[in-house]
C-alpha cells in the first residue's frame, strides 16, 4: 500500500468524524443548529437527582445512536468504532454512544474536551482533543465491560 | 449556525472537515511511519522496513523482532519529519497514549512494533487494508487502535518488571 493510498483511507480517524457528528442529535428540536447546544447538554448530563441524570443518559445516547445511523457512510463509522469497542457491527453505535456518555458521567471527559475538539480554529488544541477524545470513549468502554461482569449497573 | 471557532461551518454540524482532515492525516502519520526508504536521518540505523508500506514494515519487524529499537526509531524521525502543521501528532499521541508529548512519537512507534511482533494483528486483517474501498472492511482501523493502546500498555507493564526486577537485583 503506497503513502497516498493509505492517506486516502481516512477511517482510523472516522472515529473523529462520528464524534462530530454526535452535536446534530441535540439540535433536532431546535431550529437554531449549533454545536453549543450539544455542547450544554454534555456540561449537563451529570447534573440532578439519579433519576434525571439517568434520563438525560438516555436521551443523550439515543440521539448519538440515531445521527450515527443518519450519516453518509454510516457502514466506515460503524465498521471503525466495532472494531475499535470489538463489538459486533449491528450494536457499535449504540456501544460507543453508551461510551462516550459513560466517559463524560465517569470524569473522564468534559464538555471543554469536546469544546475543543470542535474548535479548528487551533490545530494543537484540536489534535490533543482527538486523542484524548478517543482515548478515553475507548477506556470508558473497558469500564463499562468491568463493570458488567462484576454484576454492575450495564 | 453558530460555531465555536466564530467561523460559519457548513451544514448540519454532522461534517467536519478539520476532523476528517486529522482522519486523513493520522493515517498519513501511520504510513509515514512505515516509509523508511530514504536514509535521511544521520544516525538511523540500517534497518529495512520493505517496501515502504505499512503492511511491509509490519511484516519486516514480524521476521526481525530484534529490529524494534532501530525500527522505532527510524519511525519516531519519520513522524518528526513529516512535520505537519495541520496534525500535530505529538499532541495527538500524547494525548492518545497518555505520555509527555517529548515522547509521544517514540511512544506511537514502539506501540505500532509491538502490534506487529505481538501479532496484534492477522494477516487477514493486514492485507485487508488494501482491499478496494467498497468492499473494505474498516473494522481493521478500528481494530488497530484498539491494539495500539493494549500494546501500549503491555510495554508499559513490561517496563515496570524490568525496573523491579533490577531494583530486586541491587539488592
Amino acid at each position: 500500500m503506497s503513502r497516498s493510498s493509505f492517506k486516502r483511507v481516512a477511517l482510523p480517524l472516522t472515529l473523529c468524524a462520528a464524534l462530530a457528528a454526535a452535536p446534530s442529535y441535540a439540535q433536532r428540536a431546535s431550529d437554531q443548529v449549533t454545536y453549543e447546544a450539544w455542547l450544554n447538554a454534555i456540561a449537563d448530563l451529570k447534573n440532578g437527582s439519579p433519576e434525571a441524570v439517568e434520563a438525560k443518559r438516555e436521551k443523550v445516547e439515543q440521539g448519538c445512536v440515531l445521527d450515527l445511523y443518519r450519516e453518509d457512510g454510516d457502514r466506515q463509522i460503524r465498521e471503525t468504532v466495532a472494531g475499535l469497542l470489538g463489538v459486533a457491527k449491528v450494536a457499535a453505535f449504540r456501544v460507543f454512544c453508551r461510551a462516550l456518555v459513560q466517559a463524560v458521567v465517569g470524569d473522564r471527559l468534559t464538555a471543554a474536551d469536546f469544546r475543543l475538539f470542535l474548535d479548528d480554529s487551533d490545530n494543537y488544541k484540536q489534535s490533543l482533543a482527538a486523542g484524548r477524545v478517543i482515548r478515553e470513549v475507548f477506556y470508558a468502554h473497558e469500564d463499562l465491560l468491568r463493570s458488567e461482569a462484576r454484576g454492575g449497573p450495564s | 449556525m453558530t460555531v465555536l471557532s466564530g467561523r460559519p461551518r457548513s451544514g448540519t454540524g454532522r461534517h467536519a472537515p478539520r476532523a476528517l482532515a486529522l482522519a486523513g492525516l493520522f493515517s498519513l502519520l501511520l504510513a509515514a511511519c512505515a516509509s523508511q526508504s530514504e536514509p535521511a536521518k544521520p544516525a538511523a540505523p540500517d534497518v529495512n522496513l520493505g517496501d515502504g508500506s505499512l503492511i511491509a514494515a509490519i511484516l519486516a519487524m514480524r521476521e526481525n523482532p530484534q529490529m524494534r529499537r532501530p525500527g522505532a526509531i527510524l519511525c519516531a524521525a519519520a513522524l518528526q519529519a513529516e512535520n505537519n502543521p495541520e496534525f500535530r501528532y505529538e499532541a495527538f499521541f500524547g494525548a492518545l497514549f497518555s505520555v509527555p508529548e517529548e515522547v509521544a512519537g517514540l511512544t506511537f512507534c514502539k506501540a505500532v512494533i509491538e502490534v506487529a511482533v505481538s501479532g496484534g494483528m492477522t494477516d487477514e486483517e493486514l492485507m485487508a487494508f488494501d482491499a478496494p474501498e467498497d468492499i473494505r472492511d474498516y473494522t481493521i482501523f478500528g481494530k488497530l487502535l484498539k491494539e495500539l493502546l493494549y500494546a501500549h500498555e503491555r510495554l508499559n507493564s513490561q517496563q515496570v518488571m524490568r525496573l523491579r526486577e533490577n531494583r530486586l537485583a541491587v539488592f
